[in-house]
């Protein structure tokens, strides 16, 4: 009883939410407390825009970059993290151990993926269907915990850059005897 | 005089029996004609999309060395010798001068070096006694040798013009270090510091001179300072989550602080690297905007580049941007006909199918 309570006191132990997590800068002197502004880029008004000299008909309306409802989609789920992650910004970085080839990329490398951790887990890629060693996209996603966006794996597949769940390395759920890798991969 | 009559009626059945076997090699050769390589649609991307109007012109995204200049034998005199088909897998910062393209490739451990006007090609860093980890700019030095930013190990790396290693150079506090960026200027080698947010100043012989900046919103402060570059007499630093561009003087003390973090034309979301060409353009690549900007050397924008949709010109993640002031022919000839160029660019997407998008900056000839 005590073996099956293990993981539901660990997973209670943890901080869940974003305040105390590793993405939780408002305590910094140079958020401003400002909690969201670190990842997500502010909006501004179209009279903040700054008016090209070689366009003088440029559109000021459009706005740039990946906007706070389009991260679910296939791509930004990966890209907005990697704006940070890529061994720069951010110390937690998505090494590669080598030029071991993985799943077929389309986003991230062609024809090869970015290595995560000490092992290369495809990132930015299609999520493999119709083969014996993966579940079904239906069954991977049915509980809510994972997602893959437009059929693919993203960064946010495996990751809450929220921390809802306040699993370690934020992950979206307890990787406890390897529930989160089993969630995708048949044993 | 009588006229000679030609045998019309003969020379008409001739040529009509004739008919079929003029035909012959249309109809061998017509077929043929549809199983002939399709000569390649060029990639142009106008910006101002308006032909007219245009700026700046996309020529070509690419990943290889011979998309570019037909196939040479592997260079070998820099470093060592790198297969033309040798592809980037997620290229950051670059840098170029005299027909060579360096090329950061931390996935490979390697910076690339590729000639763009004789084919050949080269690399560093994967030696087996001073391997590279994580190569994220690269610089030239007067003389030929080179700077590369390790972020890995924490240092910045030399290597001679003959492509051996020189030494690693390292702040003297032995505090964490992590250069992402770097600028030669006179006889000093500027490093961005993602690890204190400042830069540092040493000779090139490695002596460390100083620093400036810290973190912070304030003038002269940085929130991770991604990109630096030089020009004239101001340093140019461009400050990641700040969302700004800042200019310094040449011993670092505070110029101007250009642009606002937010999404609009001429903000920046997440300016990365920084290259000034020999015109004064100043151009940032922002990683989130997926775009490059163009400033005057006072910082006003010119334009921003970059499509608002997969295709020509779309870029995916840009990290890293080098000017090419004198491009070689075979990136001359990439250009639409009648568009007179003064420099070029070249961007490194870190995401995406293609890996280096190469611009041109000019205008087309009046009434082209």
């Amino acid at each position: 009883m005590l073996a099956g309570l293990l993981p539901a006191l660990l997973t209670g132990l943890a901080v869940a939410g974003l305040k105390g997590s590793k993405h939780d800068f408002s305590s910094d002197d140079w958020s401003d407390d400002d909690k969201c502004g670190a990842c997500h880029v502010p909006h501004r008004s179209e009279e903040e825009a700054e008016k090209p000299l070689w366009d003088e008909e440029a559109d000021l309306n459009r706005t740039f970059g990946w906007s706070l409802e389009e991260t679910k989609r296939a791509g930004d789920g990966t890209l907005i993290c990697l704006r940070c992650h890529d061994g720069t910004v951010a110390r937690e970085t998505i090494p590669v151990t080598g030029e071991r080839p993985t799943a077929v990329d389309k986003l991230v490398t062609p024809s090869r993926g970015w290595g995560h951790g000490s092992s290369d887990h495809p990132v930015g890629a299609p999520y493999p269907t119709g083969d014996r060693y993966y579940h079904a996209p239906a069954i991977v996603e049915r509980s809510g915990e994972v997602t893959l966006p437009a059929g693919n794996i993203e960064c946010i597949s495996c990751h809450d850059p929220h921390n809802e769940s306040g699993q370690p390395y934020m992950l979206v759920k307890s990787n406890y005897r390897s529930a989160l890798c089993l969630t995708c991969h048949v044993k | 005089m009588k006229p000679v009559r030609i045998n019309s009626t003969a020379s008409a059945r001739t040529v009509r029996s004739r008919r079929p076997l003029l035909l012959l090699p249309v109809i061998i050769f017509a077929p043929l004609a549809g199983c002939a390589s399709p000569q390649p649609q060029p990639d142009w991307a106008y910006f101002p999309a308006d032909r007219d109007r245009a700026r700046v012109v996309h020529l070509k995204s690419f990943n290889r060395l011979d998309e570019i200049v037909a196939p040479a034998q592997p260079g070998g005199w820099f470093g060592r010798a790198e297969s033309a088909s040798a592809f980037v897998t997620a290229p950051t910062g670059m840098t170029f001068r005299d027909d060579r393209l360096y090329i950061c490739d931390a996935p490979r451990r390697r910076v690339h070096i590729w000639n763009l006007k004789d084919g050949t090609s080269g690399r560093i860093g994967d030696r087996d006694d001073q391997p590279l980890i994580s190569p994220v700019d690269v610089e030239l030095l007067p003389g030929g040798s080179v700077a590369i930013a390790d972020t890995e190990r924490g240092s910045i790396e030399l290597y001679a013009a003959d492509g051996s290693h020189r030494s690693s150079i390292r702040p003297p506090t032995g505090e964490t270090f992590r250069p992402v960026a770097l600028a030669a200027t006179g006889d000093e080698i500027l490093a961005a510091d993602a690890a204190t947010h400042s830069v540092h100043r040493f000779s090139q012989s490695g002596e460390h001179r100083g620093t400036f900046g810290k973190q912070g919103r304030g003038d002269g402060e940085f929130l991770f300072p991604t990109g630096i570059a030089t020009h004239a007499a101001s340093i140019w630093v461009t400050d990641m989550l700040g969302g700004r561009l800042q200019r310094l003087r040449k011993d670092g003390t505070f110029g101007e602080s250009v642009g606002r973090r937010g999404n609009r034309y001429g903000n920046f979301a997440a300016p990365r690297g920084i290259a000034i060409g020999r015109n004064g353009i100043i151009h940032i690549a922002d990683a989130e905007a997926q775009c490059v900007q163009l400033r005057n050397e006072r910082g006003r924008l010119l334009l921003a580049v970059g499509a608002e949709r997969p295709g020509p010109g779309f870029l995916t993640l840009p990290v890293g941007v080098a000017a090419i002031d004198d491009p070689p022919p075979a990136l001359s000839r990439l250009a639409p006909p009648r568009f007179d160029i003064t420099s070029m660019f070249i961007v490194s997407n870190t995401a995406g199918d293609d890996k280096l998008a190469l611009f041109a900056i000019g205008q087309f000839e009046n009434g082209s």
